[in-house]
């Protein structure tokens, strides 16, 4: 990857959760423990980990989502914070893993994709957001004319798309994926996966992509950060990683997925069977 | 689904996830689906036309429920009304009042009037304030929730009729509707206000909620665009379960003297009035008795069917 400066970058994230125990105590638990990372323009890179790594929460404080309990979070080198919160949000979306919980039941489709040009005050266009929201539709591959269904309405790819659909409504320059597809089935997952790369070709966003599937990782990342137990452990390009990974924990992680997967996940990209337009 | 996608075959929904739909239209059919429920939906229509329309009907049948007749009693009987069953008769429908003569047809007419009134304004009130804090309480949390929560514990644990009937002799007698709904409304917020606040604390961990606040959304616009539409269906639910809640509890302060007073009509004054007439003339108090009864069961009836068709899961209460 190039070599410039970071589109956004976590410094020294740390995250410590209290919980009240019995008798009065307070118990401390630190999720996300002196984490750094940088995404650059236009890369996807992978943030990879067992469950219960710190790798939501790491996402969660660089979409602004919680608050770290130190380090700061950078776009484009400086921070944005209280009133200036817009303008990040503006920058940097967010796509969540459960496609169905993240979207509003009782909100139409056209309500849900443009709820961040609403939210963040874009303006209106003269004929209101339908065309706009249509558009939208078309580049995630869903039929326009279903601009007036309920969430309900589609299979959970489709919902996924309507979920990306409003993530780049504002066009942002920061996607944040947080195991977008591990809810979805593998062919599923392939058709949608193939759907974000042809997004980043087009308007080169820099996706950071969290999950726990490495068979993602081999699809989509350029570069992969490895975590465990709220620290990054390794970082490396995905060639690097997966060939030649440094640490034993990389090591554990690989041998750990099982092979059938890739094959499935393989097979999958050539006749997939989702329903809806790609 | 009706409009074939352009170029992909419709997948085919299972019946779990087909949307259910919360239109006011498909809602009225679903009640209107169990004979119970239509029964009780069209009973209450006819009594709300009639409270809505009560000068028009007593002048249809030309009695007004204020005028002494005389003439419909039986002076030899200690003025106990002439005929069989209280004096049902062409012209007086459902009898007259002992004593006065006063028609009951339209004393019960003008009575829903105030009972309806009075029911419908204490609900209106109280949905609007039980949501609005009930939603407070749910998004915001800490010292908001403690403060919102403990008022609410306090009203609920409060004896509400005996503070309602200290109240209402206390203050000054302005204007009877008014502190009715002023009171029912006091004490009847936090029912409301409590499912309200649980759920909104259920649905503030959705994801969705996370979704708009990393969409941009302020608090202020979660709480009114996001999480309030999923509030619709248990608001509706809530405030038809309140409705026969108040008619009862106005109908009981009127029957204890301290709600509407004599000669405004209500049922629950007409129900206190005919005790004493109980064993010669029981029509007068089987008539306004059952009337009450119906509203109430009526409202409960719908309020339950419209329970089952919003959330399937509650199993009707």
């Amino acid at each position: 990857m190039s070599g410039n400066a970071p589109v956004l970058a976590g410094k020294n994230l740390t995250r410590r959760f209290s919980r009240r125990a019995s008798f009065g105590r307070t118990e401390t638990f630190t999720a996300v423990d002196d984490v750094s990372l940088e995404l650059h323009s236009g890369e996807t890179l992978a943030l990879v980990g067992e469950s219960g790594s710190g790798k939501s929460t790491t996402a969660r404080m660089l979409a602004q989502l919680i608050t770290p309990s130190d380090g700061t979070v950078e776009l484009g080198g400086r921070q944005y914070a209280g009133r200036r919160l817009g303008e990040f949000r503006r920058q940097v979306q967010v796509v969540f893993q459960d496609p169905f919980s993240s979207l509003n039941p009782r909100h139409r489709v056209e309500q849900i994709i443009s709820a961040p040009m609403r939210y963040l005050d874009l303006p209106k266009p003269a004929g209101g957001w339908t065309a706009r929201v249509k558009e939208l539709m078309e580049r995630v591959g869903l039929n326009p004319d279903h601009s007036q269904r309920f969430p309900s309405q589609f299979s959970g790819g489709q919902a996924q798309r309507i979920g990306i659909a409003r993530a780049i409504a504002v066009e942002p320059s920061v996607v944040i994926c947080d195991e977008a597809v591990s809810a979805l089935d593998v062919s599923v997952q392939a058709r949608v996966l193939e759907l974000l790369r042809e997004l980043q070709q087009q308007d080169h966003y820099s996706y950071l992509f969290i999950t726990h599937d490495l068979a993602v990782v081999r699809e989509i990342a350029h570069r992969i950060a490895v975590m465990s137990q709220g620290k990054i452990v390794e970082t490396g390009d995905r060639q690097q990683i997966f060939t030649n990974p440094q640490q034993e924990y990389t090591r554990t992680l690989l041998a750990a997925v099982p092979q059938i997967k890739y094959q499935r996940a393989a097979a999958a990209g050539q006749a997939a069977p989702e329903t809806g337009r790609t | 689904m009706t409009t074939p996608s352009a170029t992909a075959p419709p997948e085919p929904l299972d019946a779990a996830e087909r949307p259910r739909k919360l239109g006011l239209l498909s809602l009225l059919r679903g009640v209107v689906g169990s004979w119970g429920a239509a029964l009780a939906l069209g009973y209450l229509v006819v009594i709300a036309l009639l409270a809505i329309f009560a000068p028009l009907v007593t002048a249809i049948t030309g009695n007004d429920p204020y005028s002494f007749n005389n003439a419909a009693l039986d002076p030899n009987l200690g003025g106990l009304p002439k005929g069989a069953l209280g004096g049902i008769s062409a012209e007086h429908w459902l009898g007259v009042e002992p004593q006065n003569g006063r028609d009951i047809f339209a004393r019960i007419v003008y009575g829903a009037r105030s009972s309806f009134l009075i029911a419908l304004s204490a609900t209106a009130i109280t949905v609007v304030l039980g949501t609005t804090l009930g939603m407070i309480a749910g998004f915001v949390g800490g010292k908001v929730d403690t403060v919102i929560s403990r008022l609410m514990d306090l009203l609920l644990a409060f004896p509400s009729l005996i503070f309602m009937i200290a109240l209402i002799s206390a203050l000054p007698d302005v204007n009877r509707h008014l502190m009715l709904i002023i009171v029912l409304s006091l004490f009847g917020w936090p029912y409301i206000a409590r499912v309200i606040r649980g759920q909104t604390m259920s649905l503030a961990r959705r994801e969705f909620t996370e979704a708009a606040i990393a969409s941009g959304a302020s608090r202020t616009r979660v709480v009114f665009s996001e999480i309030l539409p999923n509030l619709a269906g248990t608001i509706i639910v809530l405030a038809t379960l309140a409705v026969p809640g108040y008619i009862g509890t106005e109908a009981g302060l009127s029957f204890l003297g301290i709600g509407l007073v004599a000669p405004a009509p209500s049922w629950g004054q007409m129900i206190w009035s005919a005790v004493s007439w109980f064993t010669q003339d029981p029509m007068y108090f089987i008539i306004p008795g059952a009337f009450l009864t119906l509203t109430v069961l009526s409202f409960m009836v719908v309020g339950d069917r419209l329970q089952l068709l919003i959330d399937p899961r509650s199993g009707g209460r």
